[in-house]
């Protein structure tokens, strides 16, 4: 009789711990699925402010979480215009002056492009996977999906341009539904909605997403996601300054 | 009625004394507005150099630009109503002012730099023109900037050289740009010297693609001391969509400088005033001892203490009054032509005052105000020291008095 | 000639109340002179002792390729600093030292960026040369945060909106030019008496430094020195330079010009008032001078009678001035110099506007101050001063007519 009870809880426990994810693991798999070991995208960018609209369409390649490019198409005005992250520089290469220009790290908090995306989340400078400490608070359902609501505080020493990130991933293929970025005083700054969640490239993604800043009101940011695919053959070339010119 | 009369012949029957005292207190008054005169003037100057070196005695931005600077809180520039405020009183010149902080690249060196612009039409801030210490000024219609000294070090570019200008544009649109140095600033004062770039207005308006735009208009006043009134008159005229500051409200920093300058001469007029009552007080001394023996006989022969004090003290009054009235008479033109032709400063201190691009003068103020506020302090002073004559008529023995 | 004297010696004490008037106007001329002296030096002395020693310390060394240059990589090698601190240790005129690691760079938060000078420091040691640890407005001096502190200026707080225990972020370029940014957590707000000083300057510990340059050992740019008597500086700093290589020493005066330029302006403006306060004494002297002439009409035209001759007449009223005057001289030196120490030690309250001087960097207090040549300049003026204020009464007294006079009343 005691061994089967004890049998019984070994399994309960044990497969208790094997159907809870931990919330590390909830995030590695949220952020790697979208990207693979590399991949390319296209979107088209939406700036919604009072007194006017903004529309931008670009081509992103990444390769692991060191190296992204992405080419501007539209409008006229910045096509051309390339944006490369290697390792923790910036660069930027600027067609109307045939210029390569370094971005300084005081930049980071800037908005991309006059954008509600910040340079730094272009840059993924920090790393959700290891420099914060993540903690599973809640199950919440957002747009129809159960999801895992988890608070990410960045560790010690890390230089994040966020006091705290909350993240709503669904606990089935492990979706970003919503976001929310905290300032290092604990206020909301920006909220990411995730929408229209499709099939693309093989990927079930959420392709019709918003950055709403708080505090602003009128302003938002739409990010459509019309293309991706992952782990395509990608020539190492396109991430070198060398090739920002011949980018197309 | 009587007394009156007997006051005013008093005066003139012995002039050199009545002149005597009246020098005292005329001098006083001179002298007291003259100091005044030059600590106000000093002052005045302090604000005028910081004022005019970037802020402008009053500023109009949109509602809301000060705290939170985006070009998306600029004016536009035919919108606004410049003709009716230069139009106002007191207001002698309205500048646009565009700036924004921005990206400069040289090479491989990046940093980011605050960009203002002056209109090259117009007056363009004179303080701007007097840090150029090396190359010139941007020529109209050419792509050209000038830099603090600091920054074009930082970036190893020299004159002649060719940066980037790299941000955000109006309406969030990139705003991007090739220009030439064509002058280098030295403000000796560092955090501008790293920081700040010139280009003329339309080169500025047409990097963030706005040819309209502008994010502050500065405004110089003919007569300073007149700020908040002139600055209401502004507020009425522009209406409420936008702020209307004053330079104190700018740079409190600078309000609190000068009061630290202001208590130390408060302290030295303080001193001065000390020797002047003594002075005054030593001349009614002087005085009322020497017609001890007057007072003497008028007791004697019948008058009543009551009658010889009051005597006294009309003529005081009236000495008083002419007094400072001479006084102020005689410091006003002293006053404007200092204020005309300011003391101009030799040697070291001067070198020393233009290298911080001050100009080595005092100049004195013509407040009207402080005339008024002096005279009345000595007439006060001079009413007080009455008591000294009324005193000594009280306890007057007339026989000890008419025996000399 | 020595009657003359004797009569005027009798003049002053017979008349006491117009020789008081005269002997006071000498002291308080003198005591008005000096006081105004002592606070107008005493402000700029207190001025420049901040900056002193806050910022500048009497002498400072850098290498020579970092003065023609300012770059990371200009900084001292390993032997030129075994040299200095061996230099430094023997020279018997250096009470302290401290080194600095220095960088130019950016500061940033989501309210705007400021260029900034970045300036590595050894806390415990830094403590001893310069004073930022008193100019403390908020928050403590690397004593809270282990990670990454630094200490900014108030003029900096205001504008970046930062508050202790707020991160601003602060990027400078590595020995290769790369990149390098960390956070860095505001542990202390600071005010000295320069606000360009407060605005463009931060302090974070010199190991971060070293760190974040991903350096083995410190890159040192520069030596901060204090000595003994700083009239010496100048001639301290040759010697060390001298004794150096490759590397200069510079006194205060030479690398901030502008402090020593501070006194000359506000001199011109002192010797203006200055002469004010002289005018106004010497006018009173003449005035009550004038006074008693015309009260002792009788007198002087019974002198005139009984055959003194007019030159005598004029010889005794000047030196009955001078006798007043220099009787006065002393006791005037004595309330100067007492006042002077007195408010010196306990200062001068400004608190209506101390809390403008606060703010500003500045303290409420005045401590007056003089040197020491200032007592005899002074004293020398007020009785020329007084001299001369005794010729235009001598003279009046000279034109009355004796027989007229004497029938005076």
């Amino acid at each position: 009789m005691k061994k089967i009870i004890f049998i019984a809880i070994t399994f309960i426990v044990f497969g208790f711990t094997v159907t809870v994810p931990n919330a590390d693991e909830i995030i590695k798999k949220s952020e790697t699925r979208l990207k693979g070991k590399t991949s390319y995208s296209e979107i088209k960018i939406t700036t919604i402010r009072p007194k006017y609209t903004r529309e931008m369409t670009v081509k992103t390649w990444t390769k692991g979480t060191d190296y992204s490019v992405t080419l501007i198409l539209s409008p006229a005005k910045d096509e051309g215009t390339v944006f490369l992250k290697r390792k923790n520089e910036i660069w930027n290469y600027i067609p109307s002056i045939d210029r390569l220009v370094k971005m300084p790290p005081s930049m980071l908090s800037q908005s991309w492009m006059g954008t509600d995306i910040k340079n730094d989340d272009l840059l993924e400078n920090s790393s959700l996977v290891d420099d914060y400490n993540k903690k599973i608070v809640a199950t919440e359902e957002i747009e129809g999906y159960p999801c895992y609501k988890i608070e990410l505080t960045p560790k010690e020493d890390v230089n994040s341009i966020w006091g705290q990130i909350t993240m709503w991933i669904s606990k089935a293929d492990y979706m970003q539904m919503k976001v929310k970025y905290y300032d290092e005083d604990k206020e909301l700054v920006n909220t990411f909605y995730g929408r229209s969640v499709k099939l693309i490239g093989g990927l079930k993604m959420p392709t019709e997403n918003s950055i709403v800043p708080a505090n602003k009101k009128g302003n938002k940011t739409k990010i459509l996601t019309t293309k991706r695919q992952i782990n395509i053959e990608v020539n190492d070339n396109i991430f070198t300054t060398q090739y920002m010119k011949r980018l197309n | 009625m009587m007394i009156l009369k007997l006051a005013w012949k008093n005066i003139w029957r012995n002039k050199r004394r009545t002149f005597i005292t009246l020098s005292a207190i005329a001098f006083a008054v001179l002298f007291a507005v003259m100091m005044r005169s030059m600590q106000e003037g000093l002052e005045e100057q302090m604000v005028k150099t910081s004022v005019e070196n970037s802020l402008g005695y009053i500023q109009v931005h949109t509602k809301g630009y000060w705290d939170d600077r985006l070009l998306e809180n600029g004016m536009t520039v035919s919108d606004l109503p410049i003709q009716s405020i230069k139009d106002l009183d007191n207001v002698t010149i309205v500048d646009s002012k565009l700036e924004t902080g921005m990206i400069t690249n040289f090479g491989t060196q990046s940093r980011g730099t605050y960009v203002l612009s002056y209109d090259i039409e117009k007056n363009l801030p004179k303080q701007v023109s007097k840090k150029l210490v090396d190359g010139k000024l941007p020529q109209n219609g050419k792509k050209e900037v000038i830099l603090g000294i600091d920054l074009a070090d930082y970036l190893d570019a020299k004159i002649g050289d060719t940066l980037v200008f790299l941000g955000s544009g109006y309406q969030g649109a990139t705003a991007v740009g090739l220009y030439v140095i064509s002058g280098l600033l030295d403000f000796h004062i560092p955090e501008l010297n790293r920081s700040t770039t010139y280009m003329s207005l339309s080169s500025l308006q047409e990097l963030l693609g706005a040819e309209d735009l502008v994010t502050s208009l500065m405004i110089e006043l003919e007569k300073p001391s007149k700020l908040n009134e002139t600055a209401t008159n502004i507020k009425s005229v522009v209406g409420s969509d936008y702020e209307v500051m004053t330079w104190e409200e700018l740079t409190p920093d600078l309000k609190q400088l000068i009061q630290a300058s202001s208590a130390k001469g408060y302290i030295m007029n303080f001193i001065l005033y000390m020797i002047i009552s003594f002075v005054m007080f030593g001349t009614v001394l002087m005085a009322t001892q020497e017609r001890k023996y007057e007072m003497g006989v008028l007791q004697a022969i019948g008058m009543k203490k009551r009658s010889s004090m009051l005597l006294v003290c009309i003529e005081n009054i009236i000495i008083s009054i002419m007094g400072v009235i001479l006084g102020v008479v005689a410091a006003s033109p002293i006053a404007y032509y200092f204020y005309n032709h300011p003391l101009e400063l030799q040697g070291d201190s001067a070198k020393a005052m233009l290298e911080m691009g001050v100009d080595p003068i005092i100049p004195f103020s013509i407040n009207p105000m402080i005339a008024v506020n002096h005279g009345l302090i000595v007439l006060v002073i001079s009413l007080v020291l009455v008591i000294y004559p009324l005193l000594v008529i009280k306890n007057l023995n007339p026989v000890s008095a008419m025996k000399l | 000639m020595k009657t003359i004297i004797k009569i005027a010696w009798r003049n002053v004490w017979r008349n006491k109340l117009r020789s008081g008037v005269v002997f006071t106007s000498v002291v308080l001329g003198i005591w008005a002179g000096l006081f105004v002296l002592a606070i107008s030096f005493g402000m700029l002395e207190q001025q420049k002792r901040g900056m002193l020693e806050s910022q500048l310390s009497h002498i400072q060394i850098h290498p020579n390729n970092y003065l023609e240059d300012v770059k990371l990589n200009h900084q001292f090698s390993d032997s030129q600093i075994k040299q200095i601190e061996t230099v430094l240790s023997t020279n018997k005129d250096v009470v302290n030292y401290s080194k600095r690691s220095i960088s130019e760079g950016t500061g940033t938060t989501a309210h705007g960026f400021s260029n900034l000078k970045i300036i590595g420091v050894t806390p415990e040691i830094e403590k001893q040369v310069t004073s930022i640890h008193n100019r403390i407005i908020k928050g403590s001096y690397f004593t809270k945060y282990k990670n990454r502190p630094v200490l900014i200026g108030r003029q900096l707080a205001d504008q970046l909106h930062l508050e202790v225990g707020k991160t601003i972020n602060i990027s400078f370029q590595d020995k290769d030019r790369n990149f390098i940014e960390a956070g860095f957590k505001v542990e202390g707000i600071f005010g000295t008496p320069s606000q360009s000083f407060d605005k463009s300057n931060v302090f974070i510990k010199t190991e971060d430094f070293t760190n974040l340059i991903a350096s083995q050992n410190p890159y040192i740019h520069e030596y901060a020195i204090n000595i003994n008597a700083s009239e010496k500086s100048t001639e301290v700093s040759n010697l060390i330079t001298s004794e150096i290589k490759d590397a200069t020493a510079q006194n205060w005066a030479v690398i901030a010009p502008e402090l020593s330029f501070m006194n000359e302006t506000s001199e011109a403006s002192l010797m203006v008032i200055l002469i004010i306060i002289v005018f106004a004494l010497t006018f009173g002297i003449v005035n009550t001078m004038l006074m008693a002439i015309l009260e002792r009409k009788r007198e002087l035209g019974m002198m005139l009678c009984v055959g003194m001759n007019k030159k005598k007449v004029f010889l005794m009223i000047v030196i009955e001035t001078l006798f007043l005057a220099l009787a006065a001289t002393p006791i005037g030196l004595l309330i100067s110099w007492g006042s002077i120490t007195y408010f010196g030690k306990i200062g001068i309250n400004l608190d209506s506007v101390g809390d403008a001087l606060y703010k500003a960097g500045y303290d409420s207090m005045v401590f007056p101050e003089v040197e020491s040549s200032a007592y005899i300049n002074i004293t020398v003026m007020i009785i020329i001063a007084s001299l001369i204020a005794s010729i235009i009464p001598a003279r009046k007294a000279l034109k009355y007519n004796p027989a007229e006079a004497v029938r005076a009343v």
